[in-house]
């Protein structure tokens, strides 16, 4: 069976390692990318400008995932899919046959205020990453546009090769998707302590540059904030333009069942260009995240290998952690969602350590935790597998979270 | 693949005396430090003692989740977290159903057997920390429920 996988990330990997478990010989993994290099993290490309770790080491596979036989890889863009003769056509390659197709090209950035000027970089790729650090060790002055998690990763990654960084958040708080409102003010506080200069509520006009060269950016007083580099973080859109191009249907990402299929028959897409929804309330949302990417791409090769697992849903989590303090939110946690729910809060300032239960029908809805994230997996577990919480404040203390893990592991 | 073999506590003989937890952080952390330990201990009124540590889970979730590729399966089949890889995002602490995974400043950790020599099950002179193949462990398991049927 010829399998064809475009994109080589997380969603890639785990399809083509589920696949591979299979001890059958007569599959053949062709995976496709444009990627300069494969499977490399994109999570890791701030730790990387930081200077934190070498190129190699962003690799996420160990080398011996490369010498598989049964595995081929085909460095090129994917210009057509046909449905019906099955085949892909890749750039500069010629066309290639499948029996059953993996569509995981992820998402792009969106650049609102174009790339074209030297000196603007978003943040997703190796490249990306590249050429922040070259334009990076001439620059003085570096903006950092949004405040998400990404953009806050950027800030902190040129703070710590000595740049002067500026965050400007058109929002009134950092991390408002990712985090609440309490731990969104314990982060800027941290990071302006450690010299990272966060503007919020600014409004962005454009970006003023001369000759193809970078000036500042304009805010909408017409001021202008003078930089030798600007990061864009204005968030991700899913990467359709293939899928849309070849008549699979799309919504904001391709649409899948569950178990990732897509419309057009035996072509499946998994990863941040799949939409999928909420296993808390089943509504439609792009998480792009790690764990899902996985997860789906493992779900694709399961129903591939006529094994098929359902796909229940995406929780949106996150974790972050700045200057040793940590953060992690499961679940719904922004304001928004509060109707009929109660909210349990824990907060010890001497500890440093902040706890959030947001329960609604008697079941976990959402969590937050910073500073002390110990025992954070067994509330994710909980939250998906829609335990009955009777006492929700014993969520809020060590104590009463290491009593609620000997229930559920009796004594052993 | 050997049979798989992890790190349990017989909690009948547990008395809390913390021994395993110290010579864990002191053979991995060159400290005794509770906090450092790849163990936890609590306890409870009802169910006396018991662990936190690695259950070397089949469908590791940890495995799943890191970004840095840090975490993979030895060929002993116990799950390993390679600390030169880590950059401590936290992703394997936010799945890990069993609280295992502990993160220090700027790297995460978790047990890795010693390497096969599990110097807490040594060192246990209770008898109680045990380190044996995964069979035994879900008989003892069973033996426990077993006695609480029969003592209401």
């Amino acid at each position: 069976m010829n399998i064809v996988i475009i994109g080589s990330s997380a969603a890639s990997k785990s399809a083509v390692t589920t696949l591979l478990k299979e001890k059958k010989s007569d599959i053949n993994i062709t995976v496709v990318s444009r990627d300069s290099m494969f499977y490399y993290s994109r999570v890791l490309l701030p730790n990387y400008i930081a200077g934190e770790i070498e190129e190699e080491r962003l690799l996420f596979v160990d080398e011996s995932f490369f010498e598989d036989k049964r595995l081929n890889f085909i460095k090129g863009n994917v210009t057509n899919i046909d449905g019906i003769k099955k085949k892909i056509f890749i750039e500069g390659y010629g066309s290639k046959n499948y029996d059953k197709l993996i569509i995981t090209t992820g998402a792009r950035p969106v650049m609102p205020y174009g790339d074209n000027v030297e000196g603007v970089c978003c943040l997703r790729d190796l490249e990306d990453a590249v050429k922040i650090k070259k334009i990076a060790q001439k620059a003085q002055n570096c903006i950092v546009i949004g405040g998400g998690l990404v953009s806050l990763k950027a800030a902190w990654a040129l703070n710590e090769i000595g740049k002067k960084v500026t965050v400007l958040v058109e929002s009134n708080r950092v991390l408002s998707r990712a985090v609440d409102f309490y731990c969104s003010l314990i982060v800027t506080k941290i990071l302006r302590d450690h010299g990272i200069n966060i503007i919020l509520s600014s409004k962005i006009k454009g970006l003023s540059s001369e000759a193809g060269k970078l000036k500042g950016v304009v805010l909408d007083d017409g001021s202008l904030c003078p930089c030798d580099l600007v990061v864009v973080g204005k968030g991700v859109k899913p990467d359709v333009e293939l899928a849309r191009n070849c008549g699979i249907k799309v919504d904001r990402g391709i649409v899948v069942d569950n178990n990732m299929a897509t419309s057009l028959n035996d072509v499946y897409a998994a990863g941040d260009v799949a939409q999928s929804h909420s296993l808390l309330d089943g509504d439609c949302e792009l998480f792009t995240l790690w764990p899902d990417a996985m997860e789906q791409g493992k779900i694709a090769a399961y129903h591939i290998l006529g094994n098929p697992r359902s796909y229940l849903g995406g929780i949106s989590m996150n974790s972050v952690k700045f200057y040793g303090v940590p953060f992690i939110s499961i679940g719904k946690i922004t304001e928004n969602v509060l109707i009929n729910c109660s909210v349990h809060i824990n907060k010890n300032d001497v500890k440093k350590v902040y706890r959030k239960i947001i329960v609604r029908d008697n079941k976990i809805l959402g969590a937050v935790f910073a500073g002390d994230v110990s025992y954070a997996g067994m509330v994710y577990w909980d939250i998906k597998s829609g335990r009955r919480v009777e006492t929700p404040q014993k969520y809020l203390t060590r104590e009463g979270l290491e009593e609620l893990y000997l229930i559920r592991n009796k004594q052993l | 693949m050997e049979e798989e073999r992890i790190v349990w506590l017989k909690h009948s003989k547990c008395n809390g005396c913390n021994l395993c937890r110290l010579i864990c952080s002191y053979s991995k952390e060159h400290e005794f430090n509770l906090g450092l330990s790849r163990i936890g201990l609590s306890e409870n009124e009802e169910y006396g003692f018991s662990q936190t540590i690695c259950r070397n889970c089949e469908d590791a979730p940890c495995m799943d989740a890191c970004p840095a590729g840090a975490i993979y399966r030895r060929e002993d089949s116990y799950v390993i977290l390679n600390e030169m890889k880590c950059v401590s995002c936290n992703m394997c602490v936010m799945v890990c159903p069993f609280n295992a995974i502990g993160t220090k400043k700027d790297v995460n950790y978790k047990c890795d057997t010693c390497d096969g020599k599990e110097r807490c099950a040594q060192i246990c002179y209770h008898g109680a920390v045990k380190f044996g193949s995964y069979r035994k462990f879900i008989a003892e398991k069973r033996r426990l429920v077993l006695d609480r049927i029969e003592k209401p």
